[in-house]
């Protein structure tokens, strides 16, 4: 049952791609209600339960379905919705639509595969959907994001296919295919350059899609509970760490608008992957209770701070569509108090401020990052102040300063109804955050149970 | 120890719980009145207009101002709760756990707490009634209430907290609120750059605070108050007393504006007056200090910390009032006032005495609250009493002059002109680090650029340039992108015509100027050939405009 309604989740991913018309509202209509439908066939299988025997045997060897992703699969269903009702009208084109469509379907199976071979293929063929968006606009010049997710995409399913997950054992040689390959795909220091400026170069709906789900670290997540990176998990630690502090420094200079939101969502991915590092120490044993903390963090980091980041992103894309290509190097001036009182409280939210969900998160792996490796803790902190600091100063330079005329409207109803209800969600999530830790706590458990 | 405690928590006597239920409402009741203001802005009736919003809120305060001098009655007809120590402790709910670790939400009432509650709640209704008349017909005063409503939220959570987890809560949410009231004039970018100042310099202390936690859980598995009140935890907060007491120290500092961490408090008087009064002469001033009174058990056996707190407190009042001295502008004028009284509550604290820092904030924030709100009407005062006097003041000589001679006297004014150069040196330091950025910006953009060699960007159109740009030749009508030039140099070209339109009957040699130094910058990202390729059609257009200009003028 678990494994068909995956494969139908599969499949309506893929079905606007063919069904939906070329233009117009129709256009988005079809894709936003296959999205919706989507996620409500998502929470039909969170609520099933991962336990749930699977109808057809033949798709047993294919998907693979446990207590984590479960929790995983409506989130990304979530943000493909969010992405694509937040879709400002005057940039819904069919390709767009498509693309998105089609990063939600590989994200889905890269996330619910265990056939080796497939997620290897999977894992070559994931940029895709944006190299196709980066193709339309510039043609065949596009070294920057090709060259490096050729690198990653080789490597990493050499690695998945004869290593990690497949048929050989984990030896140090694939390990160290895996780590290159995890390290640019999730955009560490010094390997982090292409996600700020792919933010810059494609379309913000493309590069959302892409990048926030975080497919890389959940699969991450999936090598590192196995117990199949134990020699790159501590220079992973060190890097996002180190990631985290550089990209919110380098955040502070920035005068793209594009680009200080990718160089946040680098340091904010960063927090996700120090937390998932926290596994270092207990490799061979039973999780003790920082590396809990940390890997409960993690997860809802990704789950959080994704959901806030990716909402952030959608309101910036909004803000873009009011009045053109926004830089930071000046005030623009705003007539516009709802929709800056939006971009002001998901910023704060994607920065985990004291109150939102996100802030439960970052408090798990402040804690258990700072009792196991301080230093690595004090730059998280220090990051998170800084980000602080430039979520204020991207929301004084967009609607602060002498007033212009771009001739731009507040939120729309539809606007007002999806931001509104996600800030809402994020604070009541921040207020009453039990349930969803002491569910991810208990998957975590379930999930390491499992594989040791 | 903690299994008396929580025995005591759960068996609260009914006066305990009234007090509880009264210092808890201190906090729900502004909660309340802003998430609705909140749902009703979202769902545009008409029921929330400016007026409405005053009165909500002036009722709202006034509500709590009863429901915190209803808990301190109950409190103070409660019994001993804990040994000898008069406190109330509640543990509500659990928010999350995992493993060991708990995030509880409760309230611990003592006088500390009490004091400062009812302090919050008498002063938020003070400024809402003031403001209810000096606001009247602002643009955008709703801002100022909702944000006021915020303030007294976090600072009441901030005030009834029982652990430093939920105490960090409510500070970062006074950080915001006041951050933002100092921005409330958007339109103007001056005090905008003060509130990003002013949360920069928050943002930084608070990292002092959270460290300071996690050591707190680190050292003792718990954040509980009560329990280092009770000293529980005295032999594992032995070794680090030192420790917590300096981060702590840090995150007061950079809230109660003491050195270095001054200078933001004069320019963050650029908000509305009723918020620079509640802010930074009455109450969010004084919560680095509250922070340190309700957290001296832990730091209050190292010697080094009140060493350093007292020198710190030292050199806060010196300089606040050697500077007060030399402004020239009444706000500025009470702003260096409060920091240096706050200087003197770092030194009574730092010196055990909390009941007399606590007597200290009290008088302070009352006087000064007065102060900022006659502050617009001072010169109209001075009058007055000039008038009625018959006579003009005479300012008598400050002591200091009597004693130093000409020269010492104006070193100390050089001094207190220049705010010990505190400014200097944050500039210098923020100088620094805007040239390490530069760099650092610097080896991203060529690294970034290593394996791309595709076009530079394409562009969204910009709107209000569109006209221009047309114009310029850069796009066609129907077009939506233009794909000529990279954002920056694609913006300067355009913000350059449009001063050039607006300047063109003026000096030519401006325009030459401009001219010029977009075709070096269009030359070092583009080269020579397109470069001439771009100056072909705008120069031409500029020179078009130029000389019909100058024919009409003829």
């Amino acid at each position: 049952m678990t494994h068909f309604l995956i494969l139908q989740l599969s499949v309506l991913s893929l079905l606007p791609i063919a069904m939906a018309p070329n233009r117009g509202s129709a256009l988005k209509k079809v894709s936003v209600s296959f999205a919706i439908f989507h996620f409500v066939l998502a929470q039909f299988l969170w609520m099933s339960g991962s336990d749930l025997k699977s109808g057809l045997s033949f798709l047993d060897p294919i998907f693979d379905v446990n207590a984590i992703n479960i929790h995983m699969i409506p989130f990304l269903s979530f943000l493909n919705m969010l992405i694509l009702v937040g879709t400002p009208a005057r940039f819904v084109e069919k390709n767009m639509m498509d693309q998105i469509h089609l990063n939600g379907f590989f994200a889905l199976l890269l996330m619910t595969t265990k056939s080796p071979l497939l997620l290897a293929l999977i894992w070559l063929i994931y940029p895709l959907p944006v190299v196709w968006s980066l193709y339309e606009r510039y043609g065949k010049k596009q070294n920057f994001f090709l060259s490096y997710q050729l690198v990653s995409g080789i490597l990493g399913a050499i690695s998945i296919y004869f290593g990690h997950m497949g048929i050989g054992h984990a030896n140090l040689l694939m390990e160290a295919f895996f780590f290159i390959a995890i390290i640019i795909r999730i955009g560490l220091f010094p390997f982090h350059l292409w996600i700020p400026k792919l933010y810059e170069k494609t379309t913000f709906g493309v590069a959302l899609s892409f990048l926030q789900p975080q497919i890389a670290t959940i699969m991450l997540f999936k090598v590192v509970i196995a117990g199949k990176l134990p020699t790159f998990l501590y220079p992973l630690h060190i890097l996002a760490g180190i990631t985290c502090l550089y990209a919110a420094i380098v955040a502070i200079r920035q005068t793209s608008l594009r680009k200080t939101f990718g160089y946040l969502s680098l340091s904010y991915n960063a927090l996700g992957i120090v937390g998932i590092g926290m596994m270092s120490q207990a490799i061979h044993q039973p999780l003790n209770e920082y590396s809990q903390m940390g890997y409960v963090g993690a997860i809802l980091v990704i789950l959080s701070v994704g959901l806030a980041h990716t909402s952030f992103g959608v309101a910036l894309w909004n803000t873009e569509a009011r009045r053109g290509y926004l830089s930071l190097d000046q005030y623009h001036g705003s007539k516009t108090p709802l929709l800056s009182l939006v971009v002001l409280i998901l910023g704060l939210t994607s920065i985990g401020f004291p109150g939102t969900m996100a802030f439960v998160a970052e408090d798990l792996v402040f804690h258990s990052v700072l009792e196991d490796q301080p230093w690595i803790g004090v730059m998280l902190v220090v990051a998170t102040a800084i980000n602080g600091i430039n979520v204020l100063r991207l929301n004084y330079k967009l609607f602060a300063g002498a007033r212009r005329e771009y001739g731009e409207g507040d939120l729309n109803l539809r606007e007002k109804a999806l931001f509104f209800t996600i800030c809402i969600f994020l604070i009541l999530g921040g207020i009453f955050p039990s349930f969803m830790v002491n569910q991810t706590h208990s998957a975590v458990m379930k999930v390491q149970q499992k594989h040791r | 120890m903690s299994g008396t405690i929580s025995s005591i928590q759960t068996n609260l006597s009914l006066v305990g719980q009234l007090a509880t239920f009264f210092a808890t409402s201190t906090i729900v009741l502004p909660a309340i009145a802003l998430v609705s203001f909140f749902m009703l802005e979202l769902l545009s009736t008409n029921l929330l207009n400016e007026r409405r919003i005053m009165r909500y809120s002036i009722a709202t305060y006034s509500l709590s101002l009863l429901s915190a001098l209803l808990a301190v009655v109950f409190f103070s007809l409660s019994p001993n709760q804990f040994m000898d120590m008069h406190v109330v402790e509640s543990q509500m709910a659990s928010v999350f756990s995992v493993s060991s670790y708990h995030f509880e939400l409760g309230i611990l009432i003592d006088h500390y707490s009490l004091a400062y509650l009812s302090l919050i709640h008498l002063l938020c209704l003070a400024i809402a009634s003031f403001s209810s008349r000096y606001l009247i017909q602002e643009p955008n005063a709703s801002i100022f209430w909702k944000l006021l409503m915020l303030f007294g939220m976090s600072l009441s959570l901030l005030t009834l907290a029982h652990t430093l987890d939920l105490l960090f809560v409510g500070w970062e949410m006074v950080g915001i609120s006041s951050a933002l009231l100092i921005a409330f004039y958007k339109e103007r970018f001056e005090p905008v750059k003060h509130s990003l100042m002013a949360f920069s310099v928050y943002r930084m202390c608070d990292i002092g605070l959270l460290l300071a936690i996690v050591v707190l859980h680190h050292s003792t598995h718990s954040g509980d108050l009560l329990a280092y009140m009770s000293n529980s935890h005295a032999d594992h907060l032995k070794h680090s007393a030192t420790l917590l007491g300096l981060l702590l120290l840090f995150a007061s500092m950079g809230k109660s504006a003491q050195y270095p961490f001054l200078s933001w408090l004069p320019r963050a008087m650029e908000g509305p007056t009723p918020s620079s009064a509640i802010f930074y002469g009455a109450l969010s001033v004084h919560a680095g200090a509250y922070l340190l009174i309700r957290t001296s058990p832990l730091w209050d056996s190292s010697i080094v910390v009140q060493v350093v707190m007292l020198m710190i407190g030292l050199m806060t009042t010196t300089i606040g009032n050697l500077s007060g001295r030399t402004q020239t502008d009444v706000k500025s004028k009470i702003a260096f006032g409060v920091i240096a009284q706050v200087g003197l509550i770092f030194i009574e604290i730092s010196l055990g005495f909390y009941e007399i820092a606590m007597f200290h904030i009290w008088g302070h924030a009352v006087l000064r609250t007065l102060q900022l709100l006659r502050a617009p009407s001072t010169l109209d005062d001075i009058l007055n009493v000039e008038n009625k006097l018959g006579t003009v003041r005479q300012q008598n000589p400050w002591l200091l002059q009597k004693i130093l001679t000409e020269d010492q006297c104006r070193v100390v004014y050089r001094f207190a002109v220049e705010r010990a150069w505190t400014d200097y040196f944050a500039f210098a330091f923020t100088n620094q680090i805007k040239k390490l950025l530069r760099s650092l910006q610097w080896v991203e953009h060529k690294m970034a650029n290593l394996f791309d060699h595709g076009p530079e960007e394409r562009v969204r159109e910009l709107p209000e340039f569109k006209g221009n740009l047309i114009d310029f030749g850069f796009i066609d009508e129907a077009s939506d992108e233009f794909e000529v030039t990279s954002s920056n140099v694609g913006q300067q070209v355009a913000i350059v015509v449009e001063q050039i339109q607006q300047k063109e009957t003026q000096k030519p040699t401006m325009i030459q100027n401009a001219k010029s130094k977009l075709q070096k910058k269009i030359k070092t990202k583009f080269g020579n050939k397109r470069a001439h390729k771009i100056s072909l059609s705008p120069f031409s257009w500029f020179k078009h405009k130029i000389e019909t200009t100058k024919g009409d003028q003829q």
